[in-house]
């Protein structure tokens, strides 16, 4: 297999990648690959390619062939749920001093601490006497929500859910 | 000799057929994509690229007529080894039956000494 073949499939496989799920693509590629294989011992590498035919056409063909529009996506809503978690992972983190610069939250009341809750969620907060201008907490319902929110949205669930509803009302 | 040999063929009528003829093909037994390609040509349809008959493969597998396997092979990866299975059988049967249905309305047509007038039409 040399890099010219290796190239193809990467390319299909780059056209495919957001219409196809990730196992049907693997299962893609190891098949471009073996008949690419298979093509370049009889008649050469060049000539295997050439008469491969053209990327897009080929991944056009695979894509009418896999994709399913409407259905969920399990891979992406995954990849969606692991970000959320660990964007909210990092804003627990996350803590603004307040470099000496300020030394009250309110000139009329000597407020030295604010707090803004956030629902159940979470809270975030400032504290002159830990030299705190901004730290936010995260709490374990939002560990959990919002991630289940990011995976509901990107793997597209919604539609299965009015789908389903859709096929029990008819 | 087969006179439809050497022929230039049209692709998009050929993409149009090429699910039947790899149920064909596959009903002498199993094989994989670049063995059906060769087959393919040697049909005399060289203008199907070898391309469009391993989405038509996996197409067909989908729709539940074919089953296939894989083979390890001593050259490269695995082979992917089709065979037919009781619906792509059915479907080989009802296919080649509304293509032969066609055929029978449109050579003629094609082939006759004269169109046929639609009416009105002096």
């Amino acid at each position: 297999m040399n890099l010219t073949s290796e190239w193809t499939v990467w390319r299909i496989n780059q056209r495919l990648r957001r219409d196809v799920p990730f196992s049907a693509r693997r299962a893609i590629r190891r098949d471009v690959r073996a008949n690419l294989r298979a093509a370049a011992e009889e008649v050469g590498d060049e000539e295997a390619l050439r008469r491969f035919g053209d990327v897009t056409s080929v991944a056009e063909d695979y894509r009418a062939a896999l994709s399913r529009p409407d259905a969920v996506r399990v891979d992406r809503g995954l990849i969606a749920g692991a970000c959320t978690l660990l964007a909210l992972l990092v804003l627990t983190v996350v803590r603004v001093p307040t470099f000496g610069m300020v030394t009250r939250f309110d000139a009329f009341t000597n407020e030295q601490e604010w707090h803004l809750q956030l629902w159940r969620l979470g809270e975030l907060s400032g504290d002159i006497t830990t030299s705190t201008l901004f730290e936010a907490t995260v709490y374990s319902y939002s560990l959990v929500l919002f991630p289940l929110l990011a995976f509901l949205v990107w793997s597209r669930a919604w539609r299965y859910v009015v789908r389903n509803r859709q096929r029990a009302r008819a | 000799m087969n006179s439809a040999v050497g022929y230039e063929h049209d692709p998009q009528l050929l993409k149009g057929l090429l699910g039947l003829i790899l149920l064909r093909l596959l009903a002498e037994g199993e094989s994989y994509g670049y063995e059906l390609v060769t087959r393919v040509h040697d049909l005399g349809l060289v203008e199907v690229a070898d391309g469009s008959i391993y989405p038509a493969l996996t197409r067909l597998e989908r729709e539940g007529h074919l089953e296939s396997r894989l083979v390890a092979s001593t050259s490269g990866p695995a082979r992917k080894y089709y065979r037919l299975s009781e619906r792509g059988r059915e479907a080989l049967n009802s296919g080649t039956r509304a293509w032969l249905s066609l055929a029978e309305l449109v050579t003629p047509l094609l082939t006759g000494p004269q169109l046929i007038r639609r009416k009105g039409i002096a």
